[in-house]
């Protein structure tokens, strides 16, 4: 391949077939004999041809994306990958002319395999010793052993895609294409050789039963893949009509993408006819995964609802228990699909905000002991944390500022994800990541695969905010400008100066003038917000306080710890699966610094046109009483509009969790007020403003609630407790984090102290099971698996101080 | 008649409040600033006309309570809900602020809307009025429906 400096697609091909099926060192050789090659003189085609057979990547995403491509010869031969029998005569000359341009092995290549299609008639002007070695080399064997762990059928499925040419990947990969496709009308458009080797494959699982014990001809034991297109071939057969509604809802757990693969005509059917509720709550599912409209998603909360309340006591875990008996993969896409945003729309059950977050931890808390999973057993805790937090704040929560989280991680899905993951797979990281600084500003030209990465993350903060249908512009344009802005800025102004109790002052020329002067600059001033501030930046919108770049030292700080967490999560996970979720977060810590800018800006504009001031000495001095009483008001009035104005422009408490360190403080000795009624502390702290984002507070909380609850436990409940929280700068910078209390009277200090040090000592692996959430055992735990370090006590006359401290990485 | 006002702006609500009970001093108003006051309020009543504005958030904010979900459609939710209950039939108008109203993923200007809202979810009795705070446009529609 080398040394004839060019190589054909089918070669491209095999070598990804050897870098698949071989080990990572195998693997590496392939990658750079393909760099040796300049394969990337091929660039789309050659992606195109590592994109569908990556054992990463989401085949129907990926096939979609290449079906779209606009039409020119290299796209006709993308289109062959996804769909290998030509339709017509007119897309086969199409085709073989655009291999003719790659070389000619492939143009011949195509022509042999076209022909066995049989679509219409194609002329045979083939060497007919070509065509003998072709037929030769279309009956070898394609033998490999699959692993247990992949789904069979899929791997064996993409694999047939690099080797077509064989004739049993053929009859095989045309028998799978003609029924895994979203395509709506694929029962019809199908050529008689589809339909008859379709026929082969699946006339022997022609019921639920069947389909359920299935075994595809041939060596290929394939479980989901073929169970689901056996299904989707059933459901062709039947019209959609489905007696069996049992075996239906526990089909669900051994097929995959049936919402995705099912046309809506038969999904219409099964609604219309279905019997059980599990097969109505079944379907609702498949039917709003099909196609994510306001409408489906409407009819899935009501059917979810409608069980719940009427079967299951309002319990959404009953019900997940109930389903989890007849079908777990129902139960677990449901869990999924039960996020915060949706559990908030359940408005027959969810009355308050917070009681969603609370229903969402009530579902992690039961998931979590059923698979015996402590992270979700962990982010249930954490929701409740936050729901603590959100009662101790005690404020009204009302930023407009919004992203809707359930389409923007859909977004990242279906147009990101895939690339993502393949890159993510090719940077070979044989140690754990480190935080690296990436030029942003030049990201979307770099050729590096970080920078590569770093495009697409940049990418997707763009998408953050410029998205018109989810994105920050959508909520920006929504519910602020075109919403309250002027309104709550403005009209409560002019009302008020049209007050007949103010007619004396305005009768006066100058006093009138100068309000005038004043009412017109103050309304132009949120006529400006709305039309050029309040906005994204861009050469039309010039003045855009909301920028989707990454240029300042801020935000590129925050976008190197992105792609850091980005990096590790693949590390460790070796999936793409939390990328979504670590991209969104970031996000909203990037927009952070717009948001603080835009808040400081409004200010500033209060302070220059905000208040309004009359030089009263051209004025009658009868008046000016009048005026003062007239200017306070007013002034006032506009400093609770821009007050209210400025906090829309803070983050939603869902997105991104953050809290004071003191806020922290308070939270947990309301909890702790709340399990133990006599205890009502002097509390003795500084409000130190410092704020804890993300997962650290979680941990902070867990510590404090530790040490409090003792002191409420064990210490005076109505004595002292005082916090205290400094930075240090040493070998790390950390927190340094004191709780002191006072013992109860009628302990001695040097008892107390022998029964904290007896207690730091022993085993404490089992800290979690015997003493639950407190006790110093678990403060112990969480020192030794290192969420914080030099847990110390100190003890004096009649208080015992407890100290830790807490390293922020920088998700701190 | 029973008029409910679905409208989470205090400003806008004002002056359809002043406009209803200049032109009709006898009908019984009920006002709901959020989806879920509307949703529950819907299950159990039914009033003879209905004024909704399109941008709204689903819980009514509280002290302590959490954030509300902004729903920028929350006004398709209650239509949506409506047709669940079969109150669809109740004639209702749309005041929004906006120029344009998102309908399953494609954005269809005020004019187009109540044909789009019929075509898509068979909702016949919707009409669309633009909002606009610095004039009285929107004045005649909302009187002439209230008839």
């Amino acid at each position: 391949m080398v040394r004839n400096e060019g190589v054909s697609l089918f070669l491209v091909r095999l070598a990804y077939l050897i870098k698949n099926r071989s080990d990572a060192e195998t693997g590496r050789k392939i990658d750079l004999l393909l760099d040796e090659i300049q394969v990337g003189n091929v660039r789309y085609l050659h992606l195109a041809i590592r994109e569908l057979s990556s054992p990463n990547t989401e085949y129907l995403n990926i096939r979609e994306k290449l079906n779209s491509a606009n039409e020119d010869d290299i796209s006709w031969i993308i289109k062959s990958f996804v769909d290998h029998i030509p339709r017509s005569e007119q897309d086969y000359a199409n085709t073989l002319n655009s291999y003719f341009g790659i070389s000619l092995i492939d143009a011949f290549l195509y022509h042999c395999v076209s022909e066995r299609a049989k679509t219409f008639e194609i002329p045979q002007n083939i060497d007919s010793n070509l065509a003998i070695e072709f037929r030769s080399f279309e009956s070898s064997e394609y033998n490999y052993s699959y692993s247990d762990e992949c789904d069979v059928g899929m791997e064996y499925f993409k694999d047939s895609f690099l080797l077509i040419e064989l004739r049993k990947l053929f009859d095989y990969r045309t028998s799978q294409c003609a029924i895994y496709s979203n395509d709506e009308n694929k029962e019809f458009k199908r050529t008689p050789l589809e339909k008859s080797l379709l026929e082969n494959f699946f006339s022997n699982h022609n019921t639920l039963e069947k389909i359920k014990e299935l075994r595809l001809p041939g060596v290929i034991d394939s479980p989901s893949f073929g169970r689901s297109n056996a299904l989707i071939y059933f459901l062709e057969k039947t019209d959609g009509v489905v007696e069996n509604e049992t075996l239906f809802v526990e089909l669900m757990s051994l097929t995959k993408d049936v919402g995705i693969l099912c046309p809506k005509r038969h999904l219409a059917t099964m609604a219309e006819n279905a019997q059980s509720y599990e097969f109505k709550l079944v379907i609702a599912c498949l039917a709003y995964i099909k196609s994510r409209t306001q409408s489906y998603e409407h009819d899935l909360r009501r059917i979810i609802q409608k069980i719940a309340v009427g079967r299951f006591d309002s319990s959404l875990v009953k019900l997940l228990e109930h389903l989890q008996s007849i079908s777990p993969s129902v139960s677990e896409h449901l869990i999924q699909c039960l996020d915060e945003t949706f559990l908030s729309k359940l408005f027959q059950m969810v009355t308050k905000p917070n009681a969603a977050i609370e229903k969402r931890a009530e579902i992690f808390e039961w998931y979590g002991h059923l698979i015996n999973d402590a992270t979700f057993l962990d982010r249930a805790k954490n929701l409740r944390i936050d729901v603590q937090i959100s009662k101790e704040k005690g404020t009204i929560d009302d930023a407009r500022v919004y992203v809707d989280p359930v389409k923007f991680t859909q977004w990242v899905n279906d147009n990101l994800l895939d690339n993502l993951t393949i890159l993510l797979a090719s940077i070979i990281t044989p140690t754990e990541p480190t935080v690296m600084a990436l030029q942003w500003e030049k990201v979307k030209a770099g050729m590096t695969e970080l920078e590569q990465v770093g495009a697409i993350l940049h990418l997707a903060y763009e998408e953050f905010c410029t998205n018109k249908k989810f994105g920050i512009a959508s909520y920006i344009g929504r519910r602020i400008r075109h919403g309250t802005l002027k309104g709550t800025g403005f009209n409560d102004i002019k009302m008020f100066a049209e007050r007949e109790s103010f007619h004396n002052l305005f009768s006066n020329h100058e006093f009138r003038e100068c309000f005038n002067r004043w009412i017109y600059e103050y309304e132009e001033l949120f006529d400006h917000l709305r039309d050029n501030y309040i906005q994204i930046f861009d050469k039309n919108k010039a003045e855009g306080l909301i920028s989707k770049d990454i240029r300042s030292s801020f935000k590129k700080n925050e976008a190197n710890h992105l792609l850091y967490d980005v990096l590790k999560s693949y590390y460790v996970n070796k999936n793409g699966l939390e990328l979504p979720y670590i991209i969104t977060e970031y996000c909203w810590r990037l927009f952070e610094e717009d948001l603080a800018i835009i808040r400081k800006f409004i200010m500033n504009k209060k302070a220059m046109h905000g208040v309004f001031l009359c030089d009263i000495n051209e004025i009658p001095r009868a008046l000016h009483r009048d005026i003062q009483d007239f200017c306070q008001e007013l002034n006032t009035i506009t400093a609770e509009k821009f007050r209210i104005i400025e906090s829309w422009f803070n983050k939603p408490s869902i997105a991104s969790p953050s809290a004071e360190l003191a806020l922290l403080f308070r939270a947990v000795v309301s909890e702790v007020k709340g399990l133990f009624g006599n205890f009502e502390p002097v509390l003795f702290m500084e409000e130190d403003g410092y704020v804890i984002k993300g997962g650290a507070y979680f941990v902070i909380y867990d510590a404090l609630y530790i040490l409090i609850n003792n002191a409420a436990t064990y210490g005076n409940p109505t004595g002292s407790l005082e916090f205290k929280a400094t930075i240090e700068n040493g070998k790390d910078t950390h927190f340094k984090i004191s709780i002191s209390s006072d013992i109860s009277a009628r302990d001695s200090i040097s008892s107390v102290r022998r029964s904290i040090e007896a207690s730091l000592e022993g085993d404490c692996e089992d800290a979690l099971i015997t003493e639950g959430r407190s006790g110093i055992k678990k403060l112990r735990r969480m020192e030794q698996d290192g969420y914080i370090r030099n847990v110390s006590y100190a003890f004096d006359n009649n208080s015992v101080t407890a100290t830790f401290e807490f390293i922020f990485d920088y998700q701190s | 008649m029973k008029i409910l006002v679905i409208e989470d702006d205090s400003h806008k609500l004002m002056r359809i409040l002043d406009i209803v009970t200049a032109h009709y001093p006898l009908a019984k108003i009920e006002h709901i600033d959020s989806v879920f006051g509307a949703v529950r309020y819907l299950s159990e009543e039914t009033p003879d006309r209905i004024i909704l504005d399109m941008s709204l958030p689903s819980h009514p904010p509280s002290v302590g309570e959490g954030s509300p979900v902004a729903m920028p459609a929350g006004g398709i939710e209650i239509l949506l809900e409506m047709r669940s209950l079969r109150k669809a039939n109740i004639p209702t108008i749309i005041l929004t602020q906006y120029p344009d109203i998102e309908i399953e993923d494609e954005y269809y200007t005020i004019p187009q809307a109540p044909s789009a809202l019929s075509k898509i979810f068979g909702l016949d009795n919707v009409n669309v009025v633009y909002y606009d705070a610095t004039n009285e446009e929107w004045v005649a529609p909302i009187t002439s429906f209230l008839k």
